[in-house]
């Protein structure tokens, strides 16, 4: 009971110039300079819907002490220890750059597919190299499938490597074909599979709702929700549990609540349907309960909390759920508030604090 | 569609001359309390209970066809059964017209029934199941 | 404008099983041949619409035995509610219904890429539907079709309309070029408010014609992907409709989702809540909880019901989103997935919720038409 996995941290560099010996110098100036690069201001999103307790160092540059960095991802291992590990007693910690997913949205594919092995090579030097307790997410230009596959077997050479992190926003559903390299590799190394929420609509991605662009930043975060479920429905008709059975996608950033009464729509639907999908012989909420797994820092608190674990009794929900921060990010979920950890069944908590990213990332070892 | 059966005794009914149902053709009939399908595919037989156990639709209205066999592999069909498989009108539920199995869950059934021909008459009587 | 108007009267149920009749929101009438309906097309327009011509484009996503009940008169063939005779024959009286709201099938018209033709086929729908079909029987009710992509006429369309005795609700397409929460649509919200008619928007035609593909990452492969993602397109309408604060700029206006299932609000409704109280500054025109608007203003339909394990868990979901006062019965007659009224709430449901979902919330939605209808 008392070990305590953050499947969910946030790390980046503290200057752009920090990746430049992982990248060939074909790509130095537009790293530096390009818009769309990871620039010291962060992540670019266009078009960006203001959220006050979202930092825009640009738009505050008075914000003393503070960078981008400090505000939205950890710096260096040692000062992730410190401040995060230690104090909160966190036996393992997956780590991922939150922002370079959003090179799958780019619109070419050689230079994402660069600042992929990049970042990987970056993360793998000055993070996982430094702290065993790290593991790392491996992150790839999904515009290249076979070379995004290279790379995952590449980089998951250090035995650090827990999962691939994918962009939510997309072209494509991930269940489908296409992707299926990446899924292959993920397999072959024993890694999961994670979609971290944020890149909806973005560059080359689908508009963020089946209806077009929405007005306002609820909505936005609404299409997290549906991004996902998107995505979910995809692997699951698509088969992709099917081909990989020891394999988990996880889902960071989008809540899980929406989940179980989709999943009875869901089941419905396959009960008339399966004859399209021949190769899915279960309700998907099986496949859903046993290969899905949600980070807690999404979730939206209710009172009372009975509500909120009524869906997740009425399908196989007990698998569900892990515990991830989202550190250092404004909206994170601390061990001792998070709304999850505090008020889920008793039994249900040594696989929300541990055993289900245990089960999720078999690279973690016990 | 209407048919008289004459109820011999309640476990067992003659639907009629054979020529009356032709290969392709169905008919419902009342069997007792409860309404069945008779069916001639190819030259075989069939009876199976006219009700839908999801939300009690008349199940012998539905499509006969066939379907995809549960593989082990993506993209993988296998076409097969073709004209035993008996889709509910309503929610599309598959039932093996032989067996009654339903395709999705192999614990749930339809009552089917036992049929054979006596001197050129259709007959449908309750199966009987073996005393373990 | 048709001077005819025919009686309507509520269909008389003698010894109903429920104790009462039930009121069904949804039949899918349609025309049995294309010149029915293009004969009330300016003749610019006929030729293509009778050679079935909607510009939704080349592919669909199909339900692969067809998308209708296949119990009709022949077995194995699908049932099309082509006429008041059949309607009455296979759904009024078998399912005692007292009164059907006749909806058509025409929810493609706001991503058709002619916005002109959208809006002539909208009207020469709605003539044929009151001036043919509705006269067929005394127990329908009018669900007139607007095209969302040119909201001036369709404003116009639906003031011809207001004041016809049977009509008592706006179809307008949820598959849409933009979510229906936008500015754009405003007007046509404003004149439902003040013809009194409520708006319902009805799922299934995500991602043809015009519109955006119907998830937000792409096109499904199959029916079943894309059927059960549907889901999506009626969550984002909610929230649109939700944080651009339609519901607080017109307060008498009600929007009905049809076919868009109902379980998924109430996680909406804690994450719209709960977003609402830290971005109430992003969303000046709420002044009071989203969930407040919906549970007063956002109406849902039964049908594609979802099927939890435990029925209970559906009941009281629809407890919590206000179920009592905002959801209503529809059958989906004569669609595949079409609901029996008298098998999709079982024994566990309360009496009350039962009779409110299966008839009062409907007569009290549509009070002010029923009133003048049975009055008379």
């Amino acid at each position: 009971m008392n070990a305590l996995i953050d499947t969910d941290v946030h790390v980046r560099w503290e200057q752009d110039t920090d990746l430049l010996p992982y990248l060939d110098k074909t790509w130095h100036s537009r790293w530096l300079l390009g818009r769309g690069g990871h620039t010291a201001q962060g992540l670019f999103i266009e078009p960006k819907f203001y959220d006050p307790d979202d930092p825009h160092p640009r738009n505050s540059p008075g914000l003393p002490g503070l960078t981008t960095v400090n505000i939205q991802a950890a710096a260096n291992p040692a000062t992730l220890d410190q401040e995060w590990l230690e104090p909160q007693g966190i036996t393992a910690a997956v780590i991922s750059c939150y922002d370079a997913a959003l090179i799958s949205t780019y619109a070419d594919s050689d230079y994402p597919t660069e600042v992929a092995q990049a970042v990987n090579r970056w993360m793998t030097d000055h993070f996982l190299s430094k702290d065993k307790r790290l593991f790392g997410s491996i992150t790839v230009a999904t515009q290249d499938p076979a070379r995004a596959a290279q790379e995952i077997r590449r980089a998951a050479q250090h035995p650090q490597m827990a999962q691939v992190v994918l962009s939510s926003g997309a072209r494509m559903p991930y269940g489908h074909k296409y992707y299926r390299p990446l899924f292959q590799a993920a397999h072959e190394c024993g890694l999961a599979v994670a979609i971290a929420a944020g890149t909806e609509g973005l560059g080359t991605s689908n508009p963020p709702t089946p209806s077009g662009w929405p007005g306002t930043v609820t909505e936005m975060r609404v299409a997290r929700d549906t991004t996902f479920l998107a995505h979910l429905t995809s692997m699951i008709t698509e088969g992709v549990f099917v081909e990989y059975p020891d394999l988990t996608v996880c889902g960071f950033g989008m809540g899980a609540a929406w989940l179980p009464p989709y999943l009875w729509r869901f089941d419905k639907n396959w009960k008339a349907l399966r004859s399209e999908c021949p190769w899915l012989r279960e309700l998907p909420s099986e496949v859903a309960g046993r290969h899905f797994r949600f980070g807690s820092s999404g979730v939206t608190p209710v009172e009372p909390a009975d509500e909120f674990w009524r869906l997740f009794h009425s399908v196989p929900g007990s698998r569900l759920l892990m515990h991830a921060s989202d550190y250092p990010r404004w909206d994170m979920d601390q061990p001792e508030t998070s709304f999850v950890l505090k008020t889920a069944p008793e039994d249900w908590k040594p696989w929300i604090r541990s055993e289900g990213a245990l089960a999720a990332y078999p690279r973690l070892i016990r | 569609m209407n048919s008289q059966a004459m109820t011999a005794n309640k476990k067992e009914i003659c639907v009629g001359p054979v020529e009356e149902l032709p290969e392709g053709a169905r008919r419902i009939v009342q069997f007792g309390t409860a309404s069945i399908g008779v069916f001639n595919v190819k030259g075989e037989f069939y009876a199976i209970r006219n009700f839908c156990p999801h939300e009690g639709a008349e199940l012998c209205l539905g499509v006969l066809t066939g379907t995809n066999k549960p593989t082990d592999r993506c993209g993988e069909y296998q076409w097969e059964r073709e004209g035993k498989v008996l889709r509910c009108p309503w929610h599309a539920w598959e039932f093996d017209l032989e067996t009654g199995t339903s395709l999705f869950d192999s614990k749930l059934r339809v009552k089917t029934y036992q049929t054979s021909i006596r001197q050129g008459e259709l007959w449908v009587e309750e199966k009987i199941t073996p005393k373990r | 404008m048709t001077n005819f108007t025919p009686a309507a009267k509520a269909n008389q149920i003698v010894n109903p099983r429920l104790g009462y009749p039930i009121f069904d929101l949804e039949v899918h009438c349609i025309h049995e041949d294309p010149h029915q309906v293009s004969q009330y097309l300016p003749l610019r327009y006929r030729k293509r619409f009778d050679q079935g011509y909607l510009g939704l484009g080349m592919f669909n996503f199909d339900q692969r035995g067809g998308g209708f009940r296949t119990d009709g008169d022949v077995p194995g063939e699908q049932v099309f509610a082509t006429t008041g005779e059949l309607v009455r024959r296979q759904l009024l009286e078998p399912y005692e219904i007292e009164w059907a709201i006749c909806t058509g099938q025409l929810y493609c018209l706001s991503i058709l890429p002619d916005v002109d033709y959208a809006t002539a086929v909208a009207s020469a729908y709605n003539d044929w539907l009151i001036n043919e079909f509705i006269p067929q029987d005394p127990s329908f009710l009018v669900a007139i079709s607007i095209s969302g992509s040119d909201p001036a006429q369709a404003v116009k369309e639906i003031e011809r309309w207001a004041d016809h005795p049977r009509v008592v609700e706006i179809m307008m397409p949820s598959a849409s070029t933009m979510p229906l929460g936008n500015r754009f649509f405003h007007p046509i919200y404003e004149a439902a408010q003040a013809c009194g008619l409520p708006i319902a928007a009805h799922t299934t035609n995500e991602g043809k014609g015009i519109s955006p593909p119907p998830t937000p990452v792409g096109y499904p492969s199959r029916y079943l992907e894309f059927h059960s993602g549907l889901a999506a397109n009626a969550m984002s309408q909610t929230a649109s409709l939700v944080s651009e604060g339609v519901f607080a700029k017109f307060p008498d206006f009600k929007f009905l989702l049809m076919e868009g299932g109902v379980s998924w609000v109430l996680p909406l409704m804690w994450q719209l809540d709960a977003d609402w109280k830290r971005l109430r500054q992003e969303m000046p025109l709420l002044k009071e909880k989203p969930s407040d608007y919906l549970k007063r203003q956002f109406f849902y339909t039964t049908q594609p019901i979802e099927e939890p394990k435990q029925t209970r868990d559906l009941i009281h979901t629809y407890e919590q989103i206000g179920g009592e006062t905002q959801i209503m019965f529809s059958s989906d007659f004569p669609h595949w997935d079409f609901d029996d009224p008298f098998k999709i709430l079982p024994g566990t449901t309360s009496a009350g919720l039962k009779k409110r979902i299966l008839r009062d919330n409907a007569r009290q939605l549509f009070g002010r038409k029923l009133r003048a209808l049975e009055g008379s």
